[in-house]
């Protein structure tokens, strides 16, 4: 025999590419590579996408309140609605504002860093939490199955020929991180599941979870323990991600005492260690399927829904104070989600049964909220896309809230605004369908130059002898403010707190027509607009 | 490595084939991480407090010490017993199995798992006509093992071919085999006294080159025959097999030129093993290559090869041992010295009897031998396997009807081999490695050869033997079965599970076999109402797949992650079960649940627990 012969036909001839130094069936993973889409993709735009699924659907009427629909919901659901005077109103929104256990997260509003996306769902929607969960994942139609989740076939058309090719040089890290034992089906890529699953880096184990027993003290302990450790350690994402985890952060922030929070902050602790990983996934680990006692019926702002709230708003509160002493605000957005929304009446049980829309809130610094931002566009409330819900006077026991955006507008809004994918890399990854972005997300600059149009002044001229000025940031401080009349006479005076990024003086005195010009001074500079009376 | 005359072509073999198998040594996490605490087979029972009782599992709650021996195992017999009993006697185990089994007695099913049917499985067939023709113009799906080559240097193309045509069919016997012991108790043998197919083709015959296959064939038949049967018997057949004539060399050996390789093995590997009773020494290894001269194989080149003994290539000196053989004097009696130095060896009988038990034991049950399990169990099968005159079924019988093979320290405790790791997985989901087209031998073949790169990759590929002792996990100090686990195989037992689970197309002469988990199919071999029950569910699966019971904690955990999607009540998983039974060709109602058990399957086959048995 030939030696050429020889070594074509010895085993090595079999073992073709690499993943984790695992060679891999090169004919069975492989689908045909698209070079289009490798030539097309955007290698990773250094953005992060944080996910919190809130398992079972969530009451979003007893989350984000329609304050302006007081008697439709007292009407709909007087045994589990809290008073109206325990909503926590939201700056610059008077229609809307959020349970009183997310004290947090209102705070949150007011700085700008929470986006209320009304009224999500989609066409003909569906009440099993199962397939309802599935269409969520998938980014299905209600009336078809797929195989993939939406961000499993988002990162494929980003990241081609995973797993074979990775880690590699340009990503050296996981596409996709679970907190916990399970990867989700949004995951699933045409492939393979395109997700991590990242245990407490510390223990190795999935104690956050309490799918992990501990190894007795046998011979079988022993080597489940020999196993574990191989197993973990060996890995390689695992250098990274320990790694990663154990750089040590500058300033601490002291997140609250629940799972969630545990989850946000090993999220927290990698993107601060530079992990490259674009999606994070973890799950509110109470469920949301409030059938009954979701309030109390003796003090109706309290119960399990209000408790999941608290939790929720903690958790996130303090991830995102954490982003934003490592500096890294600008880089990291987070969604909730649940699968549905609940029904507008409330059922006999203190609860309510499943329903269809409900609201999507982002989180984060990056978000396109600001009242100088939001003047004069479609969706002019700070903080807020679409309107408060729309609720009849007396609603039947089947009313739903009313859809007003498709999920599918979110994740295609995410996808190029958020993870710079191509117009048409987000079409493909929806079936090939198109949907209208919202406007979530920032677009340019984000640090606004402090001249005289990072104030805006509106309506003008003004009305009700009130100035209302809306700065291009949440800055949070007095400021001292001077109005002159256009001859020069000092009509007013004074040190005024700007609380979020807006500021409305009510003059003292009814201001004669004319024209005045108003001076700010923030930050050693002086800005200044002219208005009409 | 032990062999001393290498052809070029066998060490450029070797070189490749050992390449990943010897990494373990300086695998820093290997070395960081493997066990070493011996202190004997003791487990102390954890005493659980009162108020943590409910969430305790009670199969961890050994006892101690381990006292049981090889008393009748009077003990419960449930699924968890025979799953025992199916997972150490085969490859994995199917749905089928277990039913077979548990409707029996522990008595009755260990007979019926001992009880081989010796038919002679069809022989490898020319599978790889449409990647090259075989060289002998052999018909594409004929029978090659009879069909030789006559000329030095033929066929050389076609034996490569062959090789892993014998490769891929032993593969096909394994995932397909019965519920009885015979491909195991192959594999026993087979890695116990192994021959290296590559290595047998790169020996210098004048005629190896097109006939290397059939030998290596017919040596992989002789095994097969001995799966019940006499291990002397098989020990004086194998000593003349031509595979082994040329493995360890006792082809070369010659009165002028002795050779000791086989001589060596055969005392230390195949029968006396180098424990502190066997005290051979190497004047007896001397003595041994003179008794085994003449030896040769011959007729290489017809459908029967055979070897034959030469009487001008044999010593004909007496061969004089040490005190350890009683000073036995084997004297010139040209072939049937043979028979002598045998029958000397198993005069030993009581080293022999021990060393053969303790390898059976650690290839079947674990490989810590503590004292206590060496006097109680280790010492009196060995008796017990003299009495029975060298028959193997006995001992094994013996043995999986003792009390100490069910013991619950010997459950859980075993790391998978890759045999045992992948062609189970295969099995127990019922996987279908079978093509189309069972006329496209090639495509067929292809699917087997893929499925023996995967277990080579993992340390264990049929037919490539590490060296002349097998496979160390079966028998190197001090850490045995965790010598299957480095941070490579660690990552491939995962991964190529976990690839084999969400599907691996394999295309070859125009077929495409999808080898892909249906999770649907199986679950659908439980009873109804265990389907529908999601606790229910959660533990059945839990039992086929993890050698102990998880605390009903992570139950839990597993089944509200997976099943339940997170939700709190138990009724949506049974609705979705409910509404996907009463309406199975709906596809949303049967993604619902494909989608849940394919989440809790994947789950429970990447936990570390899977590796063990």
């Amino acid at each position: 025999m030939k030696r050429r012969k020889f070594i074509q036909s010895t085993a090595l001839v079999s073992v073709p590419l690499l993943f984790n130094k695992i060679p891999v069936l090169a004919s069975s993973q492989l689908e045909s590579s698209n070079l289009q889409t490798l030539a097309n993709a955007a290698v990773s735009c250094g953005k992060v996408l944080v996910i919190i699924q809130m398992n079972g659907g969530n009451d979003g009427l007893n989350m984000v309140f329609p304050r302006d629909k007081w008697s439709q919901l007292s009407n709909a659901r007087s045994n589990i609605l809290l008073n109206e005077s325990d909503v926590l109103p939201l700056n610059n929104n008077i229609t809307t504002g959020f349970h009183p256990a997310m004290e947090e997260m209102q705070q949150m509003y007011n700085l700008g860093e929470i986006m209320v996306v009304q009224g999500v769902s989609y066409p003909n929607p569906s009440y099993s939490h199962f397939r309802a969960t599935d269409i969520w994942f998938t980014g299905s139609r209600s009336d078809e199955t797929l195989n993939t989740g939406w961000i499993g076939r988002a990162l494929d058309s980003i990241y081609p020929d995973f797993p074979e090719a990775y880690p590699n040089s340009d990503m050296r890290d996981p596409l996709a991180i679970q907190i916990g034992s399970t990867l989700p089906f949004s995951l699933q890529g045409p492939n393979i599941n395109m997700g991590y699953s990242v245990p407490d880096p510390d223990d190795l184990l999935n104690v956050i979870n309490e799918t992990t027993d501990p190894a007795p003290n046998t011979d079988y302990g022993l080597e489940l323990t020999f196993l574990r450790l191989m197993k973990d350690q060996s890995n390689a994402f695992k250098e990274t991600i320990q790694t990663a985890y154990n750089v040590p952060q500058t300033q601490t922030t002291e997140y609250p005492d629940n799972k969630l929070a545990e989850q946000l902050k090993i999220v927290a602790r990698l993107i601060n260690g530079g992990l490259n990983t674009p999606i994070y996934i973890v799950n509110h680990h109470k469920n949301f399927d409030s059938h009954e006692d979701q309030v109390l019926e003796i003090d109706k702002k309290l119960g399990k829904h209000a408790e999941n709230l608290a939790f929720l708003s903690s958790a996130i509160s303090a991830f995102q104070t954490d982003l934003k002493k490592m500096g890294k605000q600008d880089k990291v957005t987070g969604m909730t989600f649940s699968e549905f929304g609940r029904r507008v009446k409330s059922n006999g049980s203190f609860g309510t049964d499943h329903g269809s829309s409900a609201p999507v809130l982002f989180f984060g610094s990056m978000l396109n909220t600001g009242v100088a931002n939001v003047q004069g566009t479609s969706q002019p409330v700070s903080g807020m896309i679409g309107t408060s819900p729309d609720l009849p006077d007396n609603a039947s026991v089947n009313e739903q809230v009313p859809m007003q955006f498709d999920f599918r507008q979110i994740y295609s809004t995410i996808m190029q605004d958020w993870l710079c994918m191509t117009p048409e890399q987000a079409s493909s990854v929806l079936g090939g369908n198109t949907y209208e972005k919202l406007p979530i997300f920032k677009n340019g600059s984000f640090v606004p130059e402090i001249n005289d149009d990072f104030m805006i002044l509106y309506p003008n001229p003004i009305v009700n002898n009130q100035i209302n000025i809306a700065f291009k940031d949440f800055i949070n401080t007095a400021v001292s403010v001077s109005i002159h009349s256009i001859i020069g006479k000092l009509i007013f005076s004074g040190n005024l707190f700007v609380v979020g990024d807006t500021l409305t003086i009510k003059m003292p005195t009814i201001l004669a027509k004319g024209t005045y010009v108003i001076e700010v001074v923030y930050n050693f500079k002086k800005l200044q607009k002219k208005f009409l009376v | 490595m032990r062999n001393k005359t290498l052809t070029r072509r066998a060490l450029i073999r070797k070189f490749f084939t050992n390449s990943t198998i010897e990494t373990n040594q300086t695998d820093p996490l290997f070395e960081k991480y493997r066990r070493k605490i011996y202190t004997g087979r003791k487990f102390l029972a954890d005493v659980p407090k009162p108020d943590e009782e409910p969430d305790k599992n009670p199969e961890l709650q050994r006892v101690n010490p381990v006292t049981s021996g090889l008393n009748v195992y009077t003990g419960a017999w449930t699924d968890r017993e025979a799953i025992h009993l199916l997972k150490r006697t085969g490859f994995g185990f199917r749905k089928t199995d277990l039913d077979t089994i548990t409707s029996l007695s522990m008595s009755q099913a260990v007979d019926l798992i001992l009880n081989i049917n010796q038919t002679v499985p069809s022989p490898p067939i020319n599978n790889y006509q449409p990647d090259e023709p075989d060289e002998n113009n052999l018909p594409y799906g004929a029978d090659w093992t009879e069909n030789a080559f006559l000329n030095n240097e033929d066929g050389g193309d076609t034996d490569s071919q062959r090789i892993r045509s014998l490769k891929a069919w032993m593969v096909d016997l394994a995932i397909n085999q019965d519920i009885t012991i015979r491909e195991k108790m192959t594999l026993f043998w087979y890695h116990f006294i192994p021959v290296d197919f590559d290595f047998i083709r790169g020996s210098s015959n004048q005629y190896i080159s097109g006939n290397s296959a059939r030998v290596s064939y017919l040596y992989i038949k002789n095994l097969r025959a001995f799966s019940n049967g006499n291990f002397k018997t098989l020990i004086r057949e194998i000593a003349v097999q031509p595979a082994m004539m040329y493995y360890l060399n006792n082809q070369a050996n010659t009165k002028t030129a002795p050779d000791e390789n086989f001589a060596r093995e055969i005392m230390e590997l195949f029968t006396l093993g180098k424990g502190s009773n066997s005290q051979y020494s190497q004047p007896d290894v001397i003595q041994a290559a003179k008794v085994l001269t003449g030896w040769r194989v011959q007729n290489l080149n017809t459908a029967n090869p055979s070897t034959d003994y030469v009487d001008t290539k044999h010593d004909t000196s007496d061969k004089q041992f040490s005190a350890f053989f009683n000073n036995t004097v084997i004297q010139s009696n040209g072939a049937l010295e043979l028979d002598a130095f045998i029958d000397m060896i198993f005069a030993k009988q009581e080293v022999v009897s021990q060393y053969i038990c303790r390898r059976l034991y650690r290839f079947f049950v674990y490989y810590d031998i503590d004292q206590y399990i060496e006097d109680n169990v280790i010492v009196p099968l060995a008796q017990f396997f003299v009495a029975s005159n060298w028959e193997i079924l006995p001992v094994l019988e013996r043995l999986f009807k003792s009390q100490h093979f069910y013991d619950m320290a010997n459950k859980g405790v075993y790391i998978k081999s890759p045999l045992d790791l992948f062609i189970g997985f295969l099995r127990t989901f019922n996987i279908d490695s079978n093509v189309s087209d069972p006329n496209n031998h090639n495509a067929q073949y292809y699917i087997w050869k893929i499925i023996n790169d995967l277990l080579y990759d993992m340390g264990q590929g049929m037919g490539n033997i590490p060296n002349v002792a097998g496979w160390q996990a079966f028998y190197q100090n001090p850490s045995f079965h965790e010598y299957w686990i480095n941070s490579n195989s660690i990552q491939r037992r995962f991964a190529y599970v976990a690839y084999a689970f969400y599907g691996i197309n394999i295309t070859h002469n125009g077929l495409t076999t999808r080898l892909k988990a249906d999770t649907l199919q199986f679950v659908s071999q439980f009873d109804p109402s265990i389907c529908v029950d999601p606790n229910l569910l959660v533990s059945e699966c839990i039992k086929y797949l993890l050698p102990i019971d998880l605390s009903a904690g992570q139950r839990d955990s597993l089944k509200t992650q997976n099943l339940l999607s997170g939700q709190a009540s138990d009724y949506y998983w049974s609705d979705a079960w409910i509404a996907y039974s009463q309406d199975p060709t709906n596809e949303n109602k049967k993604l619902a649940v494909k989608n849940r058990l394919d989440s809790l399957f994947l789950t429970i086959i990447q936990l570390a627990e899977f590796q063990l048995m």
